[in-house]
């Protein structure tokens, strides 16, 4: 289990059929968050075919990435709705009272919240909080 | 507890949601439309028994729904 990293990628509002259809450039973990809208984490560069979609930069979310071990004894039981079996799959829903995003790899759990979470996720799921380099880099730009 | 059937992300609690509201049907006895839309808008109906409402996902994906929910016993019907 590795401290949360910043997840920095694109949020597109689209058509469900132009959003089947998408293409992202890198190395890219796409979420479908509604059948109009994807978050896809990693990508800096998004092809639609829909003259009208929305392509925004998305840089709310902060991630932790868990093996199967750890999801199991760390969130699965503040979880109290099913689970999906398949994988890759996209949950989303609250756990521990928090609105969280679960990515089902075939590795391992990704945990994505939004970043005002991030410190509510490190106490209720007792998971590693932010490097301290980190934290001073951030409070170092908000300071300048 | 109670479960709302959210399209995008399946079955799910409903502390996940927002209450927006019951969908009241003007009576046709209205027929002029802007007494319909103030009637529908304004006018609730409150039934003991089932009724058509809004619910926002706010836990999830971010989506309205619309459900049919029996007041009588508070459970989502289909």
């Amino acid at each position: 289990m590795h401290a949360p990293e910043r997840l920095d990628g694109l949020r597109v509002v689209a058509t469900p059929d132009a959003l089947d259809h998408a293409w992202f450039e890198g190395d890219v973990i796409v979420f479908r968050i509604a059948h109009d809208e994807v978050i896809a984490f990693g990508a800096v560069v998004a092809e639609v075919p829909d003259e009208h979609a929305i392509v925004e930069r998305e840089t709310a979310f902060v991630g932790w990435g868990l093996s199967y071990a750890e999801f199991d004894e760390l969130i699965a039981r503040h979880v109290e709705w099913p689970l999906p079996v398949e994988r890759p799959a996209l949950a989303q829903g609250l756990a521990a009272g928090l609105p969280v995003k679960l990515w089902f790899d075939h590795d391992g759990v990704l945990l994505v919240v939004s970043s005002g979470f991030a410190h509510e996720v490190v106490d209720r799921f007792r998971l590693p909080a932010f490097a301290e380099t980190v934290t001073k880099q951030v409070t170092r730009q908000v300071r300048a | 507890m109670l479960i709302i059937t959210c399209p995008n992300c399946g079955p799910r609690p409903v502390e996940e949601f927002r209450f927006g509201g019951e969908i009241p049907q003007p009576p046709d006895s209205i027929t002029d439309p802007f007494e319909r839309d103030l009637d529908q808008v304004w006018m609730f109906t409150n039934v003991a028994g089932v009724q058509t409402e809004r619910w926002f996902h706010d836990a999830g994906c971010h989506r309205w729904l619309t459900a049919a929910r029996d007041t009588s016993i508070d459970r989502f019907v289909d």
